[in-house]
């Protein structure tokens, strides 16, 4: 580098894969934790969970499963947040150009995406499923509702696994299309499509839907299962699930290492 | 030319989309600390050229390298020592200037922060937005996109410069102010630009490459381009026997032709020569030899590069 006009400065050393990840992190993280975006979504998403299960936890006889199952349920809606928050991260910055200048500079592919990953996945997790479930935890205790907090824990991983799933979709979907409407319409599609499967619940067993939603005449979903105790009706979501977030992952990665700017 | 005096180099380099070449066997040679202008119509493939020296796209055939690396394979250690302003520079809206020049210096460098503050203040006074830095981009206009699209460039003192139409949306007192900025690195770093206004080509840039179709039609030297794709040419405004004259100066055997404009004892001559130093010599004699003709101006025609240019991309498109 030309020692012009930047004497008593060192040269970031970062290489690889991580080139350029430390910069492009700070403000990613800054985009969650140093805005009103943190607590406005922990706000929001408190309120959606705890206000909709006050009804049933401050019933006359509260019924743990009904309770968690409701739960789950109302973690889905956090899956259109997701959506819509991921819908811009990538596709946006390709349209409007800050893609094809951030990746001039030396930045390394994988390291933008993982600046688009990281950061969303903390900054959903925490707000729309961590810090309402905690607060959920407190009501529950002033409700008089015992809770096992490990299993409750578990449950809410699982929940937060479904938010994952729609988070991964949607950034795959942003490295693959140039325009939002497929990036958006996709994942809403999906997520609310899953219940016309309702005939098929041997299909649906292996969805992200059955995670929150109670299937095929079972009593509860996945995470109300994990959370209050009672036999998981199948653990075969959480492994496709899973597995999903990982292949999306992997050809968001491999997408992007091939897109054009 | 030594290849360590050589910056950018590409051979062959090609890019082919849907089987059109966009690109085609470029083989460009920029050496170092020249301010290299790069030349062509609307499509001719200068940004595309661009985006390969960046790796922002891949090249479909050939190779090219940038301080000795290889564009594909050594992509990101090129880019740290390259700063490049787009063709239409966009940034991240909810930030300022200052901001976005914190955060480019944040890929290049670290260190106490006032050093890096002081360095983004140079910027912003290099480019003029000193008294904008801690305005959000957002409501900058298209100049000033611009001028922050240079200084963005620049805040890591890069070897090499690419800049993409640096001065297209600026009035004429911002293109100057960037003239004179480019003219300033001439001395630290190599400038590579695209540009479409060929008069600030001609008064900044010592070494030029014109492009048309995704090929090189024209490379080198200013002063050589000029020389080898005009004819050397005189004009002379003369009355008396305007026919005579032409008779005369035809006779010489450094004269190729003689186009007459006007009629009766005055008119114009163009000379078409093809030997300069004979004509220098002996020209003005040969006229004047002849006592009835009267001389009223007499000039060399110098060649602009906007006459190359149009000369050269006409002459591809089969134009003339």
């Amino acid at each position: 580098m030309s020692d012009v006009g930047v004497a008593g400065l060192d040269r970031v050393s970062q290489s690889g894969w991580r080139t350029g990840l430390s910069n492009l992190m700070r403000p990613a993280f800054g985009a969650w934790w140093r805005t009103s975006q943190w607590w406005v979504q922990s706000l929001l998403w408190t309120l959606v969970v705890n206000g909709s299960l006050a009804v049933v936890i401050w019933s006359d006889a509260p019924d743990g499963l009904d309770v968690f199952t409701l739960y789950g349920i109302m973690t889905m809606f956090a899956a259109i947040a997701v959506a819509i928050i991921m819908q811009e991260e990538v596709v946006g910055e390709k349209r409007s150009g800050t893609a094809a200048w951030v990746l001039s500079m030396p930045v390394s592919r994988p390291a933008f995406l993982t600046a688009k990953l990281v950061p969303n996945a903390v900054g959903v997790v925490a707000t729309m499923v961590a810090i309402p479930s905690v607060v959920l935890l407190v009501h529950l205790a002033l409700a008089g509702i015992d809770v096992s907090i490990p299993r409750f824990a578990v449950g809410a991983s699982v929940a937060a696994l479904n938010l994952l799933f729609y988070l991964t979709l949607t950034l795959m979907l942003g490295t693959l299309f140039d325009s939002a409407g497929p990036v958006i319409a996709i994942p809403l599609a999906f997520a609310f499509g899953q219940q016309l499967l309702g005939s098929l619940p041997d299909l649906l067993t292996y969805l992200p839907w059955s995670l929150i939603v109670p299937i095929g005449g079972d009593e509860t979903s996945v995470v109300g299962a994990l959370i209050t105790g009672v036999p998981v009706p199948s653990y075969a979501a959480i492994v496709t699930t899973s597995i999903a977030c990982v292949v999306f992952t992997v050809i968001a990665y491999w997408e992007w290492k091939r897109t054009e700017l | 030319m030594d290849r360590d005096e050589t910056i950018v180099r590409t051979e062959n380099l090609t890019k082919t989309y849907d089987d059109v070449d966009v690109v085609r066997n470029l083989d460009l040679v920029v050496p170092r600390h020249s301010i290299f202008g790069f030349l062509g119509p609307n499509g001719a493939g200068k940004t595309t050229t661009m985006k390969m020296l960046l790796g922002l796209i891949r090249s479909t055939a050939g190779s090219g390298t940038i301080f000795g690396l290889d564009i594909e394979s050594d992509s990101a250690d090129i880019r740290s020592r390259v700063g490049y302003l787009p063709q239409d520079p966009k940034f991240y809206d909810h930030m300022t200037a200052r901001e976005t020049l914190r955060f480019a210096a944040g890929f290049f460098f670290s260190g106490p922060k006032n050093r890096i503050e002081d360095r983004v203040s140079e910027m912003l006074e290099l480019v003029g937005l000193s008294g904008k830095g801690d305005r959000p981009v957002k409501t900058f206009s298209g100049g000033e996109m611009q001028r922050l699209g240079i200084a963005q460039a620049q805040i890591h003192g890069p070897d090499l410069l690419i800049l993409d139409e640096p001065a297209a949306a600026l009035d004429p007192l911002g293109r100057r102010d960037v003239l004179s900025i480019l003219d300033q690195f001439r001395t630290t770093s190599t400038v590579f630009y695209s540009t479409h206004i060929l008069d600030d080509v001609q008064r900044v840039s010592d070494t030029v490459c014109i492009l048309n179709n995704g090929e090189i039609v024209a490379q080198g030297p200013i002063g050589t381009i000029l020389e080898s794709e005009t004819e050397a040419s005189y004009s002379a405004e003369v009355q008396g026997d305007v026919e005579r004259a032409k008779a005369t100066l035809l006779a010489q055997s450094w004269v190729d032709r003689v186009t007459v404009d006007g009629s009766g004892d005055s008119a114009a001559l163009t000379i078409a020569v093809s030997d300069t130093d004979a004509a220098d010599s002996q020209i003005q004699r040969v006229l004047l030899a002849d006592d009835s003709l009267v001389v009223r101006e007499f000039k060399r025609n110098k060649a602009s590069l906007e006459d190359v240019f149009v000369d050269l991309v006409q002459e591809e498109r089969g134009d003339v």
